[in-house]
């Protein structure tokens, strides 16, 4: 992998997680929606040896007609699996998470809701790309992904993850970055 | 007498081994986890219905 500033290339071989991500990420692009990974599948996209069962994703939040003719294509592959009326899933998506699946299945699922707090909405913010060959998915900052992991997730496998990404990544991560977002995640809760 | 490998000393050892070696190689390993494990949770639920029922429900109750 080649760590560029606000890019990471990755000639790696999808796995079937990958696909699936990238699948559903299409239809932001499709419809120009800014969106950003979170939590454990950013250290799974390089190389963190485990599997997940939700990808989580914060997207901008849209307006309902413009949420309308998103929901409306991507439910021709996905289904939403706690809402099924568009109004509803906006509801969660306001209010908590909106989880999508491919047809017929209940897992992975992708968990998706508008930002509601600062972090979040520098997540957004401060997204890197990655390129995966033609493709491109948008990730938080690995900074505030080890930070918040370590700081505010705290669990073994939320550790291990944020141990992961700062071995893979010992010559590129900044720790005056981690520094400045542990502080903000302080001020926030 | 030997020291055991901790979960630590293998993330370690992983994330080195990543470090070192070309994405194509490191994530053809990987997929061997990652893709088996999700084929088998696939399959769970796909012939389990009330598994899939009570998953369903649980994710349907944490609104």
């Amino acid at each position: 992998m080649k760590v560029l500033q606000g890019k990471i290339i990755l000639d790696r071989n999808l796995s079937e997680l990958d696909k699936l991500v990238i699948e559903f990420t299409n239809f932001f692009e499709r419809y120009s929606i800014n969106y950003v990974i979170v939590s454990g599948y950013v250290s799974i996209l390089f190389g963190r040896a485990r599997s997940t069962e939700d990808i989580d994703i914060l997207v901008e939040k849209l307006d309902f007609n413009k949420f309308l003719i998103f929901f409306k294509t991507v439910t021709n592959k996905f289904w939403c699996l706690n809402a099924a009326e568009p109004k509803e899933v906006y509801e969660l998506l306001k209010k908590a998470n909106a989880r999508f699946s491919k047809k017929g299945q209940v897992i992975p699922n992708l968990e998706l809701k508008f930002p509601s707090n600062r972090i979040e909405r520098i997540a957004l913010r401060e997204k890197i790309e990655v390129v995966l060959g033609k493709k491109r998915i948008f990730i938080s900052p690995l900074e505030l992904q080890i930070a918040y992991k370590e700081d505010v997730l705290k669990s073994q496998k939320d550790v291990e993850d944020a141990l992961y990404l700062r071995e893979v990544f010992k010559d590129d991560i900044d720790e005056k970055k981690i520094k400045r977002y542990r502080k903000l995640i302080r001020e926030v809760r | 007498m030997k020291k055991s490998v901790t979960r630590e000393d293998f993330i370690r050892y992983w994330a080195e081994w990543v470090r070192t070696h070309s994405d194509r190689e490191w994530s053809a390993q990987q997929n061997v986890v990652i893709n088996s494990q999700i084929k088998s949770a696939i399959e769970f639920y796909r012939k389990n219905k009330k598994a899939r029922e009570t998953l369903l429900k649980m994710i349907r109750k944490m609104r």
